[in-house]
């Protein structure tokens, strides 16, 4: 009839928990942390077409490019566990939990937009008549700074189930990233199946026209501000208009529990993941523990999905008759090589037992794929 | 004035008779002082009319601006047309770039303005403390207000808000508003572009979703992508709308992109909004498709009347063009003009209030120009450049009609922006004799 203490035992990914140091959702699982994947830039033209307009031959055309990187997605979380061991039942309760869902994301964009054609004489451009509305140009755009703002706003405004908000660049790729979480601290100590459950979602879309200007005219963006001025100026007194950005959409459902503590050796597990009287109950079989533990591991399962889409839509249009417009949509996830898969997964955190504090980050150890959650009946 | 006044095609028993021409009259010129006092020096093609006399044109002008470009305003002539020539009895300034509101916004950005015929006023402004545009409408010369901004609640009591990305809109009858933007659903989970109907100028229970992104094109098999131009009108509820489409069942090797892009017409009702009340105008077919409507994307805006009859030109390929009254073919590039000119493009058509349809042709590859009116059965031209019109005896080089809306009033008087051989731009006028 042996019975042990477990004092106060804090198992997290850091330290706070930082996703970046989080645990990854999906295979290919990484060492350590919720791992960078970078995508190889895209482009793709979404516009290009040549056509008779009023009395001249015009031409419309709108190429963008895309650059991804993203950390995650993954999850980071920090709790203490603390409780006893008594024959072959583990009994602990949850305290203290923080926890964040999610993933970070760099954002770089560019477009080209070509658009040829007349308004009608506009003398003032020249100081001399002339009939062509001529844009060629080019611009590369940090998606992140611009649209930043704009999302903020959003989210204070609706209780859109995300936490945005702009973090430190994810590698020198990008010069500012987006952090999309979700996760409350307490949550887990306070539910009743033993489940953090979290959902970080939203799909906005955004015109970075006016943004640009704007930014243009704030001296924001020294080099591309001349060049947005200058079209600018054509669009605004020729009535005409560019609208292009992205419609990012994001989804990262994620329901996560303890199916199993290891003290030393000793494996216990819980078969119905609930919570008993608000702890986490594991029984173990076999010949019961004989000693003062010294080190728990504990395995966390998941399940999640994950979509993030990253829309462009354009159009160009002249004055109140004229008007062209596209869209396209690109799989971000599958073109950074993260397939979602809904089984359940899992991953090991330790540390020493009763020590209230954690160095070096995660130590995880990737369990493998649970082939399915009946395994533990 | 002037009136070219020749007709083509057989008369028209029982449609509403064409004018037998108009006097022009150039009722504001390039050079000329702006209510404030500036000198006009630009004039966009944007100028509309309504049944109260009332006219609305852009303007720009450099006063006080020390950036590039143009500061650009709305601006109101009052115009009385009962005597022998128009009287203009009131000119204001609507809103102009720059513009300090009492709540200590400053006007950024004047975009494209709408009038209605009780003389409400629509604008899309930027302000200089706000990212996104907004709509704002000015009630029988009241305050401008904001009506649609970014994070505006959508109407219909359905969730979800204005995105950052506002399209057109058009002010009609009883200051019903048309507005496209895109949006985004309760919690933000879905977004899209949609058609939304405001009436009287209010976003609440009322107003609702005509259509959106992701909604299939009546009678085809394609999606829709984007929302483009697109007109209301109240008498009878009638609506057309322009949108860019791809198919719904994609090849898996096909491109996405522009090579399968198709703009279709729709039209409806806001009355009437059960299953299978809105009707495909045009969609261009694929080789193998069959189809009984005209051929061809609609680049161009398309028009509806008073009286539901709708106009549209389109492109039957990149060169090639039509104008198409109620689906009936009036007149073709490569066809002749009244005056007996090779018609080489056409501008923008506008619908009257009595049905009568009017449009620029291009003729001589660009060279000249001839305005013409149509009700469906014949075709007469009332308007040429190389005119020569107003006092100064200057030569009429451009109409630029049909770039906006609501060109035509009721008693049929319509508005252009002229360009002349001396170097000026005019608000024009054409009243019928």
């Amino acid at each position: 009839m042996a019975k042990y203490d477990i004092n106060t035992t804090m198992i997290a990914t850091s330290d706070p928990p930082s996703l970046c140091d989080g645990l990854a959702l999906f295979p290919p699982f990484p060492t350590i942390g919720a791992g960078l994947s970078l995508g190889s830039e895209k482009r793709a033209k979404l516009l290009d077409h040549g056509f008779r307009y009023l009395a001249v031959r015009a031409a419309a055309s709108f190429e963008y490019g895309a650059f991804f990187g993203v950390c995650g997605p993954g999850y980071a979380v920090k709790f203490n566990l603390e409780g006893e061991v008594e024959d072959f039942e583990l009994s602990l309760s949850i305290k203290d939990d923080e926890f964040v869902g999610g993933f970070g994301c760099g954002m770089n964009f560019g477009v080209k937009i070509g658009l040829t054609g007349a308004v009608y004489k506009v003398h003032w451009l020249s100081g001399s008549w002339s009939s062509e509305l001529n844009i060629d140009a080019s611009i590369e755009l940090d998606l992140v700074e611009l649209a930043i703002d704009i999302l903020l706003e959003a989210i204070e405004a609706e209780s859109i189930k995300a936490a945005v908000e702009k973090a430190a660049p994810l590698t020198g790729a990008f010069t500012s990233s987006l952090s999309i979480v979700d996760g409350e601290e307490g949550e887990w100590a306070a539910s009743e199946d033993g489940k953090v459950t979290i959902n970080p979602m939203f799909d906005i879309p955004i015109n970075l026209w006016p943004v640009l200007v704007l930014a243009s005219q704030a001296g924001d963006e020294a080099g591309i501000g001349i060049i947005v001025l200058g079209i600018n100026a054509v669009l605004n007194a020729t009535l005409s208009g560019i609208g292009f950005g992205p419609q990012i959409g994001v989804g990262i459902p994620l329901n996560l529990g303890i199916s199993k503590v290891t003290l030393d050796d000793k494996e216990y597990t819980n078969p119905t993941d609930d919570l008993t009287n608000g702890k986490w109950v594991g029984i173990s079989t076999g010949i019961d523990l004989d000693h003062e533990p010294t080190e728990m591991k504990v395995e966390l399962t998941h399940t999640a999905g994950f979509s993030f889409s990253f829309g462009v839509f354009v159009s160009l249009q002249l004055l109140e008759v004229f008007h062209i417009g596209a869209s396209d949509k690109l799989a971000v996830a599958e073109w950074l090589d993260i397939i979602p898969q809904i089984r359940p997964f899992s991953h090991t955190l330790s540390n020493t037992v009763g020590q209230d504090y954690v160095a070096g980050g995660a130590r995880d150890v990737f369990t493998g794929p649970k082939k399915v959650a009946v395994e533990f009946a | 004035m002037s009136s070219c006044g020749l007709d083509s095609g057989s008369s028209g028993g029982g449609s509403a008779p064409l004018p037998n021409g108009y006097r022009y009259y150039r009722l504001f010129t390039t050079g000329d002082p702006l209510p404030n006092g500036a000198e006009a020096l630009f004039l966009p093609g944007a100028v509309r009319i309504n049944d109260l006399g009332e006219i609305i044109f852009h303007a720009g002008d450099r006063q006080g601006l020390t950036r590039e470009g143009l500061a650009m305003g709305v601006y109101e002539l009052l115009a009385d047309f009962s005597g022998e020539r128009p009287r203009l009895q009131q000119f204001r300034q609507v809103v102009r770039q720059g513009d300090l509101f009492a709540n200590g916004k400053e006007v950024l950005t004047v975009g494209l303005a709408g009038l209605n015929h009780h003389g409400t006023i629509a604008c899309k402004l930027q302000m200089n403390n706000q990212r996104t545009e907004s709509i704002y409408l000015e009630r029988q010369h009241g305050l401008l207000e904001p009506v649609v901004e970014y994070l505006t609640p959508l109407p219909g009591n359905s969730g979800g808000r204005f995105s950052a990305s506002l399209g057109n809109f058009d002010i009609y009858h009883n200051d019903d508003l048309m507005v496209s933007s895109h949006y985004f659903s309760e919690d933000a989970e879905e977004a899209g572009e949609g058609l939304f109907h405001l009436p009287g100028g209010q976003v609440d229970g009322s107003g609702r979703l005509l259509l959106s992104s992701g909604d299939m094109v009546p009678d085809s098999a394609h999606v829709i992508d984007r929302v483009g131009l697109f007109e209301g009108e109240g008498l009878t509820g009638s609506y057309v709308v322009q949108v860019h489409t791809s198919p719904a069942y994609q090849d898996a090797q096909a491109d996405s992109s522009s090579s399968t892009s198709r703009t279709a017409v729709i039209t409806g009702n806001v009355r009437d909004t059960g299953p299978g009340s809105q009707k495909l105008l045009g969609l261009p077919r694929t080789a193998g498709e069959k189809s009984a409507i005209v051929d061809g994307n609609t680049y161009y805006a398309p028009r509806v009347g008073d009286n539901g009859s709708t106009a549209r030109v389109i492109h039957l390929s990149n060169d090639d063009m039509a104008l198409l009254y109620n689906d009936r073919v009036l007149a073709a590039t490569g066809g002749r003009t009244p005056r007996g000119r090779t018609i080489s493009s056409f501008g923008g058509p506008v619908v009257g209030p009595d049905g009568l349809v009017y449009c620029v042709a291009f003729t001589d590859d660009g060279a000249a120009e001839e305005l013409l009116v149509s009700n469906g059965a014949q075709v007469r031209s009332v308007l040429c450049s190389g005119d020569r019109l107003g006092a100064s005896g200057a030569r009429l080089l451009t109409i630029a009609f049909g770039l906006t809306r609501d060109q035509v009033d009721g008693e049929g008087r319509l508005v252009f922006i002229g360009e002349f051989d001396d170097h000026t731009l005019s608000v024009m006028a054409g009243v019928p004799v």
